[in-house]
């Protein structure tokens, strides 16, 4: 409970100070817009010359293009400026501040400050989800809706934990800032079905750079396609993911050297 | 002149030097066109698509690799500082206008990307039969002025915007704009020619196209004759337009930089 008031109380600063630049605010939703406006031609591009690509059609795989932008939306909001605030602390010597807080340590490094403006990204993406059931007249099941909903925590847990994983090589690698773009190389992959990869891309999407199990898989369930062991699947790699994670933190924490010292 | 632009060249090439390990990681991170290649390969099927065969797609996407790296300017957030903080004005006491100095700096970046870029262009045609190049030596010649004209283009274009900063604060934001239209409108991401007509003739109008798929469409000898002539008019006359744009902007920028007392 805690926990829960201390992450109010963050989003509630990182909001309060964007406040201060509102035409920046006007701006940058007119970007998400405009990059929603690119990433929706990628896609139909396709469809002007075939029905389906990969067995998906253009509302199904509207879905996709959705949760990749509530994705991508999530990665600039909460990820990235988060990410780069942990290699500025242990390039700095500031980590120790974190650290001597009477808060868990990983919590308060990586949930700490929000740009709050890119959630426009996560709106955007929600809204063409739910245009594109609309297309396909069709409405899912509670269950299809639970699982889908389930899924997508365990994809926002995914995320989270991968990026920690690489910025935690931070504490030994000082520059690997390098590192985490190259997650968004495989990350923009994911705004297609993962079918329509060759078998040994979609495994590499799947099981290496979980980026299948963000969008796809998610989507997959929405349209009650996914079978029950790829759902256990992507929920057995989030709560994996996830201790290891932390696990590797605490091992980072235990050998920093702090900067003084 | 030339013993400026040697000494430029080689505090750029310098610079370049020292950042080779992240100039090879953003190099890395530019596979969307990759991307697009495995879908439009997978979507094809075997057959063609539009006036695209299969193979053409290895050759249009890896090329565009290519003509991507040797095109790019990345000086809008340089030059969008240097004005806002006022660190432009050292620069200015020098016997060279600052242009010159962010030209050489970009050019001299570019030959560290060749050992990574020219063997893409040369292992397409080998891993995938049917892709390749038009490399008659007219041809060739053709690709690299259309090439030169395409960097100059998208340059002027950036350095524009980039000026943009003596007025607004949003510079950056405005140049982040463009680039997603140039995404969608250059060819970039899809080959022009699939675009629905409409689209596909609107583009041959707006300037994105010249700084990036008309040269990429030379190299692949999709282009020839009174096209190609018409083309580079085209081409030519929006570097013209940008050059001039750019010697407005920068000398009433200047006027009024030196107004606000820097």
């Amino acid at each position: 409970m805690r926990y829960v008031r201390l992450l109010w109380l963050f989003f509630k600063n990182s909001l309060l100070v964007e406040m201060e630049y509102r035409v920046n605010f006007a701006l940058n939703t007119l970007l998400s817009v405009l990059w929603l406006g690119v990433r929706l031609a990628a896609v139909l591009a396709f469809f002007v010359h075939r029905p389906t690509i990969g067995g998906w059609t253009l509302p199904e795989a509207l879905i996709v293009l959705g949760l990749f932008n509530v994705f991508s939306g999530i990665i600039d909001a909460v990820l990235r400026p988060n990410m780069d605030q942990i290699v500025e602390h242990i390039r700095k010597g500031t980590m120790d501040f974190i650290l001597t807080k009477p808060v868990n340590s990983q919590f308060l490094a990586s949930l700490r400050v929000f740009v709050v403006w890119n959630l426009a990204d996560v709106v955007l993406g929600l809204g063409v989800i739910v245009y594109a059931l609309g297309r396909l007249d069709f409405r899912p099941s509670s269950a299809q809706v639970a699982v889908f909903a389930a899924l997508l925590v365990a994809g926002v847990v995914i995320v989270y934990a991968f990026w920690m994983l690489l910025v935690t090589l931070a504490f030994w690698f000082v520059r690997v800032s390098n590192i985490t773009e190259l997650f968004s190389t495989f990350f923009t992959a994911g705004r297609f079905p993962v079918t329509v990869y060759p078998d040994w891309v979609r495994w590499l999407l799947t099981f290496i750079v979980p980026v299948a199990l963000l969008t796809t898989f998610p989507a997959a369930s929405l349209l009650g396609r996914l079978t029950a062991t790829y759902a256990l699947l992507s929920l057995g790699m989030a709560a994996g993911l996830l201790v290891a994670s932390a696990a590797f933190w605490n091992y980072a924490v235990r050998h920093y050297a702090s900067a003084s010292s | 002149m030339w013993h400026k632009w040697w000494a430029l060249f080689r505090a750029g090439w310098g610079n370049a030097l020292a950042y080779r390990a992240e100039i090879f990681i953003w190099m890395l991170t530019g596979t969307l066109p990759l991307v697009m290649m495995s879908v439009w390969l997978s979507v094809a099927g075997g057959e063609a698509v539009g006036s695209f065969q299969p193979a053409d797609f290895v050759s249009y996407y890896l090329g565009g690799i290519f003509v991507r790296q040797m095109v790019g300017v990345w000086i809008v957030w340089d030059l969008e500082r240097a004005i806002r903080l006022g660190e432009l004005s050292p620069k200015l006491l020098r016997p060279i206008n600052p242009i010159y100095e962010y030209m050489a700096e970009n050019l001299a970046a570019k030959p560290m990307r060749l050992p990574v870029l020219l063997p893409l262009l040369v292992l397409g045609p080998l891993l995938y039969p049917g892709a390749g190049y038009e490399l008659s030596p007219a041809n060739v010649l053709a690709f690299l002025v259309t090439l030169a004209l395409a960097w100059l283009l998208y340059f002027f274009i950036q350095y524009c915007i980039g000026l943009l900063a003596f007025w607004m604060s949003q510079a950056t934001s405005l140049w982040q704009a463009w680039f997603h239209l140039w995404l969608v409108f250059s060819g970039y991401l899809i080959p022009l020619d699939l675009f629905p007509p409409l689209v596909t003739r609107l583009s041959a109008w707006l300037p994105f196209r010249y700084t990036f798929a008309l040269p990429l469409e030379v190299l692949m000898g999709r282009l020839g004759g009174t096209v190609l002539v018409h083309q580079v008019a085209i081409q030519v006359a929006w570097v013209l337009f940008f050059v001039a744009l750019y010697r407005m902007l920068w000398s009433r920028g200047l006027r009024r930089y030196s107004a606000v007392g820097a």
